[in-house]
């Protein structure tokens, strides 16, 4: 009696261990039986990192209007909170990524791109007659390799010059700065230590100052991505007038007045200035709806009017069964969804065609930055330069805005470590 | 048992067969746990030994390149300044936080009034996620915080203390201190207990003062808890990640000042795609670890005699 009892319950032991291991492997057999059968609608699953609650808010509604008008396809949004790339890359290696990703500027896309994760779009831009020509060429560029096209812009945002307008008012300047002079000289100005307010509070991690490297006439590369450029007179113009703004304390970082990015200290009232790009505009009026905030142009440099961009796009990866379906989905998204997405997020259309929509002259905040797009630069590095650009950029910059080196000796070894990078390519 | 071996064959048999068997009921039970800590514990650990001696990025093919990784890794300055914060934070943070937890365990041991409420004040922080308290403590130690507010009432001008490579290690020191010695506070309390109280009485009677009888009977007595409390305090601080991370926004910044071991192996594997290093660094980790408790096993190790 008593063997049998203990014999019973050895093996539901056994048992549910059992079942589950076996657990995880039947989710996925049934998920791809739905996907094969032909009635239910095929699940394309839509992924980008957590926004605020209106972007999140956004993707939810145009997929349940894209489902509406298309179904034989079930679209379904799931944002990823946390380190967005770190976290698609373990779902890559598992084979379960989502089947359509975002792409970010500045992040993993070049690695993304040339490990073959996400696909190639060539053959569906054909095949469905997707006009590629009302995008601005600088979003598109960016996730292009090649003649491949990987990605087809989301959204993106130049750089422009935020300001406090009551902070001038206090300081008798009338206006923004239009050119580097008069910056430097207002922010002069605007600086008063005593309450925490300065001219310019500004990461100098951030590629900010190679925005000023730009407008000086120079580059952090040279346009095929395959060589450094920042050995040039025009980069030290640029990156030592940013470094000056720094070292004569008119501009400090925003650590220095208990903000984490200038945005912030901007709200906060304690930055009379800042670079920031569209993204700022919703988080400055939810955030800190008392504080007034205008927008706009860059300061002229010496060469040009110049303005570093930052797009993102919607991309297949390479675990989506479904290609053709996500591909619907992103052209729902890239087209009537595009309109929208500006309307309900008030963010920099992607679209030539939509710069005269209403919203824009409704909400006039948006104007200055829509005016820098003619002239907008993608900020892009080759496969190979994350490290490069979350750490090494941020730090030799921090030691030559402390005054720890010159910007002479910051750019050179800016120029030597990347031109090592770019030497080792291939044989990593 | 030879004896009745002799006598009884058959119920030696029977002994025999009766032990085989609870062994079995014994593994059979032990197997779900055993086959978790395999797959999720032992199996990723020895992996590990194996990804140090790989190139991968994670998303290519991975090819073995024996012991490259090792050889990269020892001529890596961000490696060697790795491992000095770690060294540094845990030389600061496992004494301070042992001293500490040692002292508040055994003024709480007295009778005090609302000892309770004390008691509950120094474990809440270890039992708060240490992520919110990460982040409470980044508006502390915020430029304008509240730290910085009591030191200019004292008219001490506060650094910047997150933004300031020279300050950015020691904040997160005060952090960690503050969140472990709680936790420690309690094990001590508990070794407390076990101190018979006549050793106390005698050393009174002899004429030992309360701090003599603090220096030579409670703290050689609690030598068992220290022993705990500095090996898993030193593990801890060794391999500290979470407060770093959160800190520095995940870049171990500024200029790598708070740049842990752990953090490098996260950045190496996750960030930046080099899986290798980041296997190699975890490989010297363990090693480094293992080779520190040894020393501390065979100096606070040893069995204590009352």
């Amino acid at each position: 009696m008593t063997r049998t009892k203990k014999t019973v319950a050895l093996l539901s032991v056994v048992s549910v261990t059992c079942l589950g291991i076996v657990g995880c492997g039947t989710t996925n057999s049934a998920s791809s039986a739905t996907g094969s059968s032909a009635k239910a609608p095929i699940t394309i699953v839509v992924a980008s990192w957590s926004g605020t609650n209106v972007t999140n808010g956004i993707i939810d509604q145009q997929l349940a209007q894209f489902n509406k008008t298309h179904p034989t396809i079930h679209a379904v949004y799931r944002p990823i909170s946390g380190d967005y790339e770190t976290i698609l890359k373990t779902e890559f290696v598992a084979g379960d990524a989502p089947d359509i990703i975002t792409l970010n500027n500045g992040g993993e896309a070049p690695t993304f791109e040339s490990e073959g994760v996400v696909l190639p779009l060539n053959s569906y831009i054909k095949q469905s007659n997707f006009s590629m020509s009302d995008f601005y060429s600088g979003a598109i560029n960016m996730f292009k390799s090649g003649s491949n096209v990987y990605g087809i812009p989301r959204d993106q945002s130049p750089l422009a010059l935020y300001y406090n307008p009551v902070l001038f008012k206090k300081a008798g300047i009338f206006g923004p700065p239009t050119t580097w002079t008069q910056f430097a000289t207002d922010a002069q100005k605007l600086t008063n230590p005593a309450n925490k307010v300065y001219g310019l509070v500004q990461t100098p991690q951030e590629p900010r100052w190679a925005e000023f490297i730009t407008q000086a006439g120079g580059n952090v590369m040279n346009s095929s991505m395959t060589k450094m450029t920042l050995n040039t007179p025009a980069a030290l113009k640029g990156f030592s007038f940013f470094v000056d703004l720094y070292r004569h304390g008119v501009a400090v970082q925003p650590s220095q007045v208990g903000a984490t990015w200038g945005g912030q200290a901007l709200g906060m009232g304690r930055a009379a200035m800042t670079l920031e790009g569209a993204w700022a505009v919703p988080y400055l009026q939810d955030t800190y709806p008392k504080t007034q905030f205008a927008i706009a142009p860059l300061p002229k440099g010496p060469d040009n009017n110049y303005s570093l961009d930052f797009p993102t796009a919607w991309a297949i990866t390479k675990d989506s069964q479904h290609p053709k379906q996500a591909w619907e989905v992103i052209k729902y998204l890239t087209g009537v969804g595009e309109k929208q997405w500006i309307e309900q997020g008030g963010l920099v259309t992607v679209r030539k065609s939509l710069i005269s929509m209403h919203y824009y002259q409704a909400n006039p905040i948006y104007h200055n930055l829509i005016a820098e797009l003619p002239h907008a630069v993608p900020w892009n590095f080759p496969n190979g330069f994350n490290q490069y650009v979350n750490s090494t950029l941020s730090n030799v910059s921090l030691l030559a805005v402390a005054g720890k080196l010159s910007p002479q000796a910051a750019l050179q070894e800016l120029q030597q470590q990347g031109t090592t990078i770019l030497a080792n390519q291939g044989n990593r | 048992m030879a004896t009745v071996s002799m006598s009884n064959k058959p119920k030696e048999a029977s002994i025999h067969r009766w032990r085989r068997q609870e062994a079995t009921t014994a593994y059979l039970f032990s197997l779900p746990t055993l086959m978790l800590l395999v797959a999720f514990s032992l199996g990723p650990a020895v992996y590990a030994f194996y990804l140090s001696g790989v190139s991968w990025n994670l998303l290519n093919h991975m090819h073995w390149v024996g012991i490259n990784n090792y050889l990269h890794l020892f001529q890596s300055q961000l490696f060697w300044i790795s491992l000095k914060n770690s060294v540094v934070f845990a030389a600061v943070v496992m004494p301070t936080q042992t001293v500490i937890a040692m002292i508040f365990a055994v003024i709480l041991n007295q009778n005090l009034p609302a000892r309770g409420i004390y008691r509950l004040a120094f474990f809440f922080p270890s039992i708060s996620s240490s992520a919110v308290t990460s982040l409470m403590f980044m508006w502390i130690f915020n430029k304008l915080g509240l730290l910085n507010g009591f030191l200019a009432w004292l008219g001490i001008p506060g650094p910047n203390w997150i933004g300031n490579p020279h300050f950015a290690l020691s904040a997160i020191m005060l952090l960690n201190i503050w969140s472990t010695s709680g936790y420690f506070m309690v094990i001590f309390l508990a070794g407390l207990q076990s101190i018979p109280q006549n050793v106390y009485e005698a050393a009174a009677i002899d004429g030992a003062s309360r701090f003599q009888r603090f220096l030579k009977i409670t703290v050689p007595l609690l030598r068992p808890s220290t022993f705990f409390i500095v090996v898993m305090g030193m593990i801890g601080t060794l391999q500290m990640f979470d407060q770093s991370f959160i800190i520095s926004g995940g870049t171990g910044g500024p200029l790598n000042s708070t740049m842990t071991i752990a953090l490098y192996i996260y950045q190496e594997i996750f960030s930046y795609g080099q899986v290798g290093y980041g296997a190699a660094a975890t490989v010297f980790l363990f090693v480094f670890v293992l080779g520190l408790t040894i020393l501390t096993n065979r100096w606070l190790g040893k069995p204590i005699e009352y």
